[in-house]
């Protein structure tokens, strides 16, 4: 009907104006249209903008600024360039060291410091908090005082080191995210062994996504065709009861696990009354509860996307496969399941990209070899208070969460996602 | 009659005044005196000890909150500026650390207690030290009636002693506790640690015990493992398992003789602390003898002025932990050990145990 409208109005005006004029007119409308689009759009661009996107780019910035080193060290930033790459230097950068130090010292700022430099060399914080404890007095000799405080500082090692640390930009905190290091010549190398975390964690974050992503496609799969092919009156309760655990905390529906899940827990005492088994199942604080636990939590981002497509395969394609033939099997994998596969795909990267960030089952239901990559975040955040190396996970969380989006987009297509 | 325009001009002049001070439009109610501890029991006995008693004879009401020892918890407060708490408990490294990062006030001793009457360990520039504390082996009689663990070699006999093990999740007293099981002299322990290779040696043996441990956090939650029998042998705080067998009528030994972790807890005020006055009021009521020995009827921790030891209950005096009844196996904490090395040796702890 509207349709018809603005065709017979555009048939009137085309007896009345020209046909360039025409057009000028219509791009008018059109660039008014879009123009006061945008104005709504505005404000949600700018609140997003300024609200989400701005803090994370900030936190994130701070995985590479390196300007407090230089900051909490002006004087020797002022001659860092005048030490030989090969050789100690003269005895004045040693004198701007201890003033730069005894600065920090007076500001209370050489925990920080030392933290920050710890990172560009294993052993500097001892090294700086030595140094601050036994600077040198004006009349004494800064080298001396240094090198008696600590060997290393009478190393050409530490002194390439410190060359280094003195760019507005660096990598350390990124590559202490990979276990990796800068040696003093430069070159990029794997911390000692035991150091080594990050990566086992990332690897770790990952296989817990996919599997959970495979349980909840397991168990989500059976539900969602329940709710597809149920009719509207029991498809509206088992949908009510998908979205129950929406309406509860999280902190509660998880404690609830770990009350189910205890050495003397609910499933436990079920398990030895029925005589299945004699001793307790280790069911928590291992591997196998968190995933128990995060397959539930994920489950609901698994079932609405699958129903979604679900409801959209019609019936008919079925009953046609049975005709001309086909076995439930067969009419299911070849059937169904291609026709199903967008669903499959959006539900599971969905889980994936969103289990690769939990915090608060694992905490409360794994052990220390169960935590993912956010577990370290908060650790670094709330823990040490090194923003850096928190701002450095989170970089590769990030990343890991736009390849999978990456994946996602792949796979289905921005226009399949689009048009559904 | 006020005209129009004054009223408006007195308005404006108001708001002007009030932009000029954004202190005075976002004005906070005065918080009361705040004071952190450990919780659980400990701070129960605090509460009973010092807390009550100062508010009812000063009238100075004291709020509470709990932590777990988090350098972090009180740098970010004092760099932001944003105080929640005033007094803190903490422990001898943690005192070191935020004192030289000027995390807390400088005290003035004069206002509190003559120095004299505490013990050295007990003074120190920017805290109070109040008790002495410590981490013992821990086991439940009725687990292992025909005798239990006697050292912690025995901790790390799986076969012998089968069951779950328990350590705060904390590098602190762990690793001293694997030297002892590998056979280190407690008069050793940090010296084998401050060496070469020391601390290799610990993680290396921690490694063997590390599929049966399963860590505590927090006091409280070491208390409740110990309770509900998750634990066969655990290393805990002395004085909650004391607690625990007080008051709940349990039968958990204390394995003293295996070698006994003792340290000392300070109260120290956060810098920039808005109730100063009332903070130098509650550290002096609470360093004064009859309230430190009265202290030792709740917990059994020794106190930290000297004055008081002759005015503890005899029936405490026995169970008391403290510097002054050291022996053979006590093992003072090393207080330069540990400052020094806390910050790296808790994140390698943690790389480790999350491996």
């Amino acid at each position: 009907m509207n349709e018809g409208l603005s065709a017979r109005d555009t048939a009137s005006s085309l007896q009345a104006v020209p046909a360039g004029m025409l057009l000028r007119r219509h791009r008018a409308v059109e660039r008014r249209r879009l123009a006061r689009a945008l104005g709504f759009l505005a404000l949600p661009v700018l609140f997003v903008g300024a609200a989400y996107l701005l803090p994370i780019v900030i936190f994130l910035a701070a995985a590479v600024d390196n300007r407090p080193v230089a900051a909490a060290l002006p004087r020797l930033n002022a001659v860092i360039r005048t030490i030989p790459a090969d050789a100690l230097p003269v005895p004045e950068v040693f004198l701007a060291l201890t003033d730069d130090l005894r600065g920090a010292r007076d500001a209370r700022r050489i925990a920080a410091l030392a933290g920050q430099l710890e990172q560009a060399m294993p052993g500097m914080r001892l090294m700086v908090n030595r140094a601050a404890r036994n600077l040198a007095r004006p009349n004494e000799d800064a080298r001396a005082a240094l090198i008696a405080a600590d060997a290393r500082w009478g190393e050409v090692a530490t002194w390439q080191v410190l060359r280094r640390e003195f760019a507005p930009v660096t990598p350390r905190h990124l590559l202490a995210a990979l276990d990796m290091t800068r040696a003093p010549n430069g070159s990029i190398a794997a911390v000692v062994p035991d150091q080594r975390v990050f990566i086992e964690v990332i690897l770790r974050s990952v296989t817990m996504a996919v599997q959970v992503t495979l349980g909840a496609l397991v168990l989500g799969f059976p539900v969602a065709y329940l709710l597809a092919s149920s009719p509207p009156r029991r498809a509206a309760l088992l949908m009510f009861l998908v979205l129950l655990p929406f309406w509860t905390s999280l902190l509660v529906r998880t404690a609830a696990w770990a009350i189910l899940l205890e050495e003397r827990g609910a499933v436990n005492g079920l398990l030895m009354a029925a005589g299945l088994t004699e001793t307790p199942l280790k069911l928590m604080y291992n591997r196998l509860g968190v995933v128990i636990a995060m397959v539930y939590v994920a489950l609901p981002f698994m079932i609405l996307p699958l129903h979604a497509t679900m409801k959209g395969i019609p019936a008919a394609t079925m009953r046609a496969a049975a005709a001309h033939g086909a076995t439930p099997l067969q009419a299911f994998r070849l059937v169904y399941l291609p026709q199903a596969m967008p669903g499959i795909v959006a539900g599971s990267v969905t889980v994936c990209v969103t289990t690769v960030g939990y915090y608060v089952t694992p905490l409360l239901i794994g052990g220390p070899g169960d935590q993912m990559l956010s577990y370290f975040i908060a650790f670094f955040v709330n823990g040490t208070l090194n923003w850096p190396m928190a701002a450095a996970l989170a970089v590769i969380l990030l990343v890991l969460v736009l390849a999978g989006l990456a994946l996602l987009l792949r796979l289905v297509g921005l226009r399949a996602m689009l048009a559904r | 009659m006020m005209r129009r325009n004054d009223f408006l001009r007195i308005l404006t002049a108001g708001g002007v005044a009030a932009l000029a001070q954004p202190r005075v439009l976002l004005a906070q109610p005065a918080r009361p005196l705040t004071f952190t501890s450990w919780g659980g029991a400990f701070q129960e006995a605090e509460r009973q000890a010092y807390l009550s008693p100062f508010t009812t004879a000063t009238g100075i009401a004291v709020m509470e909150d709990n932590y777990s020892g988090e350098l972090a918890r009180i740098r970010s407060q004092v760099e932001t500026g944003a105080l929640i708490w005033d007094i803190v408990n903490v422990p001898g490294p943690l005192l070191e650390l935020g004192c030289e990062q000027g995390l807390f006030e400088t005290l003035d001793w004069s206002r509190i207690a003559p120095t004299a009457d505490f013990l050295p360990i007990a003074v120190h520039e920017c805290g109070v030290g109040m008790n002495a504390g410590a981490t013992v082996m821990t086991y439940d009689r009725d687990r292992f009636p025909n005798g239990g663990p006697t050292s912690w070699a025995d901790m790390w006999d799986i076969q012998k002693f089968p069951g779950t093990r328990g350590f705060r999740f904390n590098p602190k007293f762990t690793l001293e506790a694997a030297l002892l099981a590998d056979g280190v002299r407690g008069a050793d322990v940090y010296a084998v640690l401050k060496a070469p290779g020391g601390v290799d040696r610990a993680f290396a043996k921690l490694d063997q015990l590390k599929p049966h441990i399963r860590w505590w956090r927090s006091g409280a939650e070491s208390v409740q493992l110990l309770a509900s029998g998750a634990y066969a042998i655990a290393s805990v705080f002395y004085g909650r398992v004391f607690t625990l067998n007080q008051q709940n009528q349990r039968n958990f030994v204390i394995v003293r003789s295996a070698g006994t972790f003792q340290e000392f807890s300070y109260y120290a005020v956060l810098k920039g602390s808005r109730n100063l006055e009332q903070a130098y009021a509650l550290l002096k009521f609470a360093a004064q003898p009859q309230i430190q020995a009265n202290y030792t009827r709740f917990y059994p921790y020794g106190p930290g002025n000297r004055l008081a030891y002759p005015l503890v209950p005899s029936a405490q005096r026995d169970n008391l932990l403290s510097p002054m009844g050291a022996d053979a196996t006590t093992i003072f904490e090393d207080l330069a050990f540990w400052v020094e090395n806390s910050e790296d040796l808790l994140r390698r702890f943690s790389a480790w145990a999350s491996r």
